[in-house]
């Protein structure tokens, strides 16, 4: 067997990337949220699926959750929206990660209460996935283990 | 180790201050021990940094402290860096790194303060070392007071503080655990004690406590030992000038000292190829057998396994380097 198929199939059966890390994902909410029961019981599942998850807590700003991604050097950046804010707040993480000269680097995916209208615009801004309510938590835990081997290689 | 390309223009990137690859490196550094030597491509600190390390039980308080510790510190003018590390899980190898959620009054806009968060990936994968070599790399960025936040229970914590210059013990009325520090030998290394929650009752009790702990033997080892009330910033100040004070009189390096740390690491690196040749060594699986079947003794195995592949330990076609840089 191949040295490269080895390490896609331990990519998929841990949380690590094909260069031997740990996969990192960050964990945020902004803005005036008060409820992160959602995000928090993310952050376990991803926790539990081997990832090192970072999570900032509530009332984030767009900068500070960027600058933090970056520092952090994560290969997704997961935020929670559950007060209606997302379609106001999503392009100033995307403005931020642009200013940062960071697009495109760090996936960005959206969770929580996002009417299905909203879906498309989000993913036009460049958000790589939406998982809204009753989303399965492995094809959570699956998008990120395929965006972060991705990123190795 | 050999470095790929993608690797050295990140170094190109941190010579001109850039955090992204800053925040790469470090990734870089914590995943491969063998990357080590990349520290040598870098210019060396200017002098006056220092690494403090800050330990202590759960729910004492640390990252609250650290918060004000950074304020502090950049009120003074030190650009301030923060590793703080978090136990990984012994069962999925997961981690949930939440520290920066109780750092949150720190100024976000502040590029003079980063913060990284590590998991503890077991004493195997060699926690001090590779703390160690992340807080070379961010004192040869620029950041002159990195700060590396552990619990200090466990060989790897405290493995972690030995790479502290400096090393403040919080400690907190109620809780009843001298006996903990003693048998983990934390209030021996301790520079400086800090009582949290000093609002809490039980605070004379405790700081006779750990005086008489720590004045058993002489009376000269009794570090300072101040009160602070993290979350209200109290006393926060006089820990800051506390620690500038240490680490202004701190003593040189040894080269004793740094003689066994060489040798340390040269130990655990050599151990590592070892077994990434053993990994491609089929005679090795064969003896083995041998071994299994009692056809061979195991003294007489090592020693064959060790002519065979001590020769090979230097050769240059190892697996290719693996690289963290993307394409």
């Amino acid at each position: 067997m191949s040295e490269k198929s080895d390490a896609t199939v331990a990519t998929e059966s841990t949380g690590r990337t094909p260069a031997g890390g740990r996969i990192r994902v960050m964990l945020a909410k902004v803005g005036l949220d008060g409820h992160d029961r959602g995000v928090k019981v993310v952050a376990r599942v991803l926790r539990d699926a081997g990832m090192e998850v970072i999570y900032t807590g509530m009332w984030q700003s767009p900068q500070s959750v960027v600058r933090s991604a970056i520092q952090e050097d994560v290969a997704v950046l997961g935020l929670s929206f559950l007060s209606g804010s997302h379609t106001a707040l999503m392009p100033r993480v995307f403005e931020e990660l642009s200013v940062a000269g960071a697009s495109g680097e760090i996936a960005v995916i959206v969770g929580g209460i996002i009417p299905k209208d909203d879906y498309q615009t989000l993913l036009d801004m460049g958000v790589a996935r939406v998982f809204g309510p009753g989303s399965p938590l492995r094809e959570i835990v699956d998008f990120i283990r395929q965006r972060a081997g991705r990123r190795s290689r | 180790m050999a470095f790929s390309n993608d690797d050295l223009k990140l170094v190109e990137r941190f010579k001109a201050g850039d955090r992204r690859a800053l925040a790469r490196l470090i990734t870089l550094l914590d995943n491969h021990p063998d990357s080590r030597d990349l520290l040598e491509r870098l210019a060396p600190p200017a002098p006056g940094g220092a690494v403090i390390g800050i330990t202590g039980a759960p729910g004492v308080g640390k990252s609250t402290l650290l918060g004000g510790l950074i304020a502090g510190l950049r009120r003074r003018n030190h650009r301030v860096a923060v590793l703080a590390v978090d136990p990984e899980s012994p069962i999925t190898g997961g981690a949930l790194l939440g520290d920066r959620l109780r750092m949150a009054r720190v100024a976000a806009a502040d590029e003079d303060i980063f913060i990284r968060s590590l998991s503890s990936r077991g004493v195997a994968g060699g926690l001090s070392a590779s703390v160690h070599a992340i807080s070379q790399l961010l004192l040869r960025f620029g950041y002159d007071r990195v700060l590396v936040e552990t619990i200090g229970v466990g060989q790897a914590e405290m493995a972690v503080l030995r790479v502290a210059e400096v090393v403040v013990l919080m400690v907190m009325p109620g809780t009843g655990d001298e006996v903990q520090w003693e048998k983990a030998g934390l209030i021996e290394v301790a520079h400086l004690i800090v009582i949290n929650k000093a609002d809490h009752p039980g605070v004379e009790r405790l700081e006779q406590e750990l005086i008489d702990a720590l004045s058993a033997g002489q009376e000269s080892r009794v570090p300072p030992i101040l009160r602070t009330v993290a979350s209200r910033d109290e006393g926060v100040d006089a820990v800051i000038d506390n620690l500038e004070e240490i680490v202004s009189r701190r003593p040189g390096l040894n080269w004793l000292q740094m003689r066994t740390e060489i040798l340390q690491e040269a130990e655990m690196l050599l151990g590592r190829r070892l077994r990434e040749l053993a990994d491609q060594d089929e005679s090795l699986d064969d003896l083995a057998r041998a071994v299994a079947l009692g056809q061979r003794d195991i003294y007489g195995a090592t020693e064959e396994t060790l002519r065979r592949l001590l020769p090979r330990l230097d050769s240059q076609d190892r697996p290719a380097v693996r690289s963290v840089t993307r394409q």
